[in-house]
């Protein structure tokens, strides 16, 4: 079950996966190529692909890895993105704040991951490109009603452009995640242990599998 | 690569040297170390015998970003003889920057016949004869073929040019070969039905074609193989690009990379076909039902045995869809074996280190592939590889994204499309690859996959629930966990006076909440507290949830409106577990001040602890906890001082919201600026913001794989 998540690399405390979805060109590569500031790696000669997924952070003295699925270009097809979703610890719905077809397709994204999603996947929502608000046409206000009426974490207006916010989504999103894993870490082992064998996502896997996938 | 004209890859650059700029082009220069060739004895040097191998470094320039008409007389110079991609990257992606094919010969003097005016012709269009079809008359190509006829008359390039008209015109009316709209539309034997009808259960009739099940798992696996080729050899990898792709549903962009769409239309189609084949049938039993499992991996597993990842992951990622994934009991009944190999071949795709294993697969000619080790090698090994497209999709779209199109001065940056044009490159070669298949249509299996049922997504979900019903004391279905949330908008906070206006965050706390918010490293519960680690014994889900199903947390404004769902009503904090603590957020009044912090208030602190504690989460470490007092903020402006000796708990007023303040001493630091609110000017983050942790449940983990 427990896959190899990292490969050989640093060790760290924690492990998230945050999977960003929303309408094609509201700018979901362009938020997660600003948290990473894309880099490319060569592997072979002929192996080349954009390596801006993952990150790690130090919070609050933790060596936080976030693992963040960009699916982009891969929106139609149909089921590619379902098994993400159970797999990840928390969304990022993406809207652009200057097109609102982007932000009412919102509930329709929050309706697949309360299908397909796990039950206490973290939700914010983001709008986009805050850097053109005088092509807004979305309000701050009603995005803020959107994300109470459906129970979000937080909402945010980001310039993937500008690098506005950006950061502080998966900050927020990251600190989160811990706050509930080790809740969770307190509820299962004694208290000591909590960051011995510190891989959440794994020694959550074995709790997860019986609960109930509805 | 089978062109002749292009030259074997470069060596390993010796050294990156630097740059060079020029009038409206950037080089970028390395040094690379050459053999030098003996001058004399010609074709003794590379025998093993040889006693003497001499090297030299030459300089090398490449384009690497320029105004197009650098890029465009960078075509023939003599310069891009020792940059043998350029060509080719020229080629590949000139759309990109704005160059259009409709004129490039007729209105600039006509360039002399010169070897390397001749080789860029012959290499577009034998790479790229797409790029010269414009129906009814393709009036480039006919250009070109008479420019090549005048200028080299009998060449390659003449030749192709004749070989290429005669192909366009031969094709009735000039129609575009690829496919329109959602459904790819296939050569008549292929054809795939455009409209079906989802059926629920119901009786085959006998004038319809047998189940596709019914065909054995090679003729299945054959013949999704055969439509995967078909389509994939159409691709025009200039669709692929970033910039193209991506723009697909922009206004205009409807017949945006047909060719690709056609692609992914065939994936949705098989993963429709192994969904409703799951699923459609409510009267099978469970072993039944495994059965049809067994058999889709057993056909996924043919698919790659034909090196078909394309197939190979639809297949795949349709038995990890959510309804055909949650059916517990069915995958219980599948065979171990099978599971063995699902699970092997689930992970060719597993998202570790950017797709590397299916990508390392699609390099791959030679030896066992990653995951041959565990499954069986196939007896002969099929000649081509058809990938799945949108890892290249997206590869394609985050490099459009990490790198400029333009450089400063507006120069078209090249490398950008240099390495965009390697990626082309590799589904180019695939591409050639998928020439040596030979599959031959079976017409009953593809009658079979054409008129089979296909169920909506809310069809699959409902049905798979209706065959394996969730629990229903669960809990933690999702819209319980919805409704019941708890939040906290940035409106309502902004009247709390905390300066969250300005804020742009909505922060929410959701259900279930037997701990009040308190954020990773919080002292531990004090006895008898509501908050504090109990344990949850694995397989209960969310014990907690039922017996505490409201918590609501006393910060909650006061005149939050109840949404439709059933919304608890609001009680004091932790009411139902005693009174003796409560979350209260604490700000500093500082520069800054819109920043809060929520901590547990228990009836055991004193003032100097929380003090000292609302510091810490603050990151405030420095300034002694004795320059500060506590206040809690009223509401109206007004503030209640909470006395140095007294006991927060008591000594705050429960009637008000749990906000609290912490201001030096001293010279009455002057009230923090709170801009206006306004949704046209996205407010400014907090560097570390206040967070409300999310109930003890547990976090989902990562099954690849349905449950064994």
């Amino acid at each position: 079950m427990g896959r190899e998540i990292s490969g050989p690399e640093e060790a760290f405390d924690y492990l998230f996966k945050i999977i960003v979805i929303g309408d094609s060109n509201v700018g979901k590569t362009c938020v997660v190529h600003r948290f990473k500031s894309g880099q490319y790696y060569e592997k072979q000669q002929n192996t080349i692909g954009v390596d801006f997924t993952v990150r790690s952070l130090e919070i609050d003295g933790k060596n936080v890895k976030i693992q963040v699925w960009d699916t982009a270009g891969q929106e139609r097809f149909r089921t590619i993105t379902q098994s993400y979703y159970r797999s990840a610890h928390g969304a990022i719905l993406a809207y652009d704040l200057t097109r609102r077809s982007t932000f009412e397709s919102i509930p329709h994204w929050i309706h697949e991951i309360e299908k397909y999603g796990a039950a206490n996947l973290v939700l914010m929502l983001i709008g986009n490109k805050s850097d053109a608000s005088e092509n807004r046409q979305v309000l701050f206000e009603d995005a803020c009603t959107l994300a109470e009426k459906h129970g979000l974490l937080a909402v945010l207006e980001t310039s993937a452009k500008e690098a506005q916010n950006v950061d502080e989504v998966f900050t927020l999103m990251a600190k989160e995640l811990m706050a509930r894993n080790t809740l969770q870490l307190h509820g299962g082992h004694p208290p000591n242990s909590i960051y011995l064998d510190s891989r959440p996502v794994i020694v959550s896997s074995s709790a997860e599998k019986s609960q109930c996938l509805c | 690569w089978d062109h002749g004209l292009v030259l074997s890859p470069p060596q390993e650059p010796l050294q990156e040297w630097g740059e060079e700029v020029e009038d409206g082009a950037i080089y970028s220069v390395i040094l690379q170390r050459v053999r030098a060739e003996p001058a004399a004895s010609e074709g003794s040097c590379g025998a093993p015998s040889c006693p003497f191998i001499q090297y030299r470094t030459c300089k090398l320039r490449r384009l690497r970003a320029g105004t197009l008409a650098k890029l465009v007389s960078g075509l023939v110079c003599a310069e891009t003889e020792s940059d043998p991609g350029y060509v080719p990257s020229f080629l590949a992606t000139y759309r990109t920057f704005g160059v259009h094919l409709g004129d490039p010969w007729g209105v600039t003097e006509i360039p002399p016949p010169d070897r390397a005016v001749l080789r860029v012709l012959e290499l577009w269009l034998h790479d790229h004869p797409e790029d010269f079809r414009d129906p009814p008359q393709h009036p480039s190509l006919r250009q070109l073929h008479g420019y090549l006829c005048q200028a080299a008359p009998g060449s390659e390039g003449c030749r192709w040019a004749e070989g290429l008209l005669q192909s366009f015109q031969d094709q009735p009316g000039g129609e575009q070969v690829e496919p329109e709209g959602e459904r790819p539309q296939l050569s008549p034997p292929l054809r795939l039905s455009s409209g079906y009808t989802p059926c629920l259960p119901g009786p085959e009739s006998s004038g319809e074609p047998p189940d596709l099940l019914s065909f054995s798992v090679e003729e299945v696996a054959e013949q999704l193989t055969l439509m995967d080729v078909e389509l994939f050899v159409r691709v025009q990898p200039f669709q692929c690009l970033g910039c193209v792709w991506s723009h697909r549903d922009r206004k205009g962009g409807r017949r945006a990379a047909p060719s690709v769409r056609a692609t992914v239309a065939q994936f949705n189609a098989i993963t429709g076909c192994v969904i409703a084949s799951v699923l459609g049938d409510l009267q099978i039993h469970v072993p039944q039902r495994a059965r049809r499992l067994e058999k889709w991996v057993a056909i996924a597993q043919h698919c790659w045995f034909l090196r078909n990842f394309s197939s190979l992951r639809a297949v795949l990622s349709a038995l990890q869809s959510s309804p055909v994934h949650r059916l517990k009991r069915t995958w219980a009944a599948v065979s171990r074996d099978t599971m063995g190999i699902f699970q092997k071949l689930s992970q060719i795709f597993s998202d570790d280190q950017h797709h590397l294993s299916s990508r390392e697969i699609l390099q791959v000619r030679e030896g066992s592939p990653g995951a041959g080790a565990v499954l069986p090698a196939p007896q002969a090994r099929p000649p081509g590889t058809v990938p799945y497209l949108g890892t290249f999709l997206t590869d394609l779209i985050m490099l459009d994204t990490a790198l400029p199109d333009f450089l400063e001065g507006g120069l078209i940056n090249f490398e950008k499309r240099r390495k965009e044009a390697d990626i082309l490159q590799q589904i180019r070669q695939l591409q050639a690859s998928c020439g040596d298949y030979a599959l031959r249509p079976n017409a009953p299996v593809l009658a079979a996959f054409q008129h089979h049922d296909h169920l909506s997504e809310e069809q699959s979900y409902r049905i798979s629930r209706l065959i394996e019903p969730p629990a229903d004391s669960c809990p933690n279905s999702p819209c319980v966990r919805r409704s019941l949330s708890k939040r906290f908008s940035a409106v309502e906070l902004a009247a709390g006076g905390g300066g969250w206006g300005c804020w742009g965050a909505v922060l929410s706390c959701s259900p279930f909440q037997s701990s009040p918010p308190i954020v990773a490293h919080s002292p531990p519960s004090p006895p008898g507290s509501c908050w504090g680690p109990r344990p949850c014994p694995p397989g209960c889900p969310l014990p907690r949830a039922a017996s505490h199903p409201q918590l609501p947390l006393s910060a909650c404004p006061p005149e939050e409106p109840l949404s439709p769902l059933a919304r608890p009503p609001r009680s004091p904090l932790c009411s139902q577990e005693g009174t003796d603590s409560r979350v209260v957020r604490v700000s500093v009044d500082n520069a800054h001040g819109n920043l809060y912090k929520s901590i547990l208030l228990t009836s055991q602190d004193k003032t100097p602890a929380v003090v000292l504690r609302a510091l810490q989460k603050h990151g405030l470490e420095g300034p002694p906890p004795g320059d500060f007092q506590l206040l809690q903020r009223l509401g109206d402006g007004r503030e209640l001082l909470i006395p140095d000796g007294a006991n927060a708990f008591y000594a705050m007023n429960p009637a008000a919201a749990f906000d609290f303040v912490l201001r030096r001493r001293g010279p009455q630091a002057p009230p923090s600026p709170h801009p206006p609110r306004s949704p046209r000017s996205p407010p400014p983050w907090p560097p570390s913001p206040a967070l409300l942790p999310e109930p003890l449940l547990p976090l989902p983990s990562a099954p690849s794989h349905p449950p064994s």
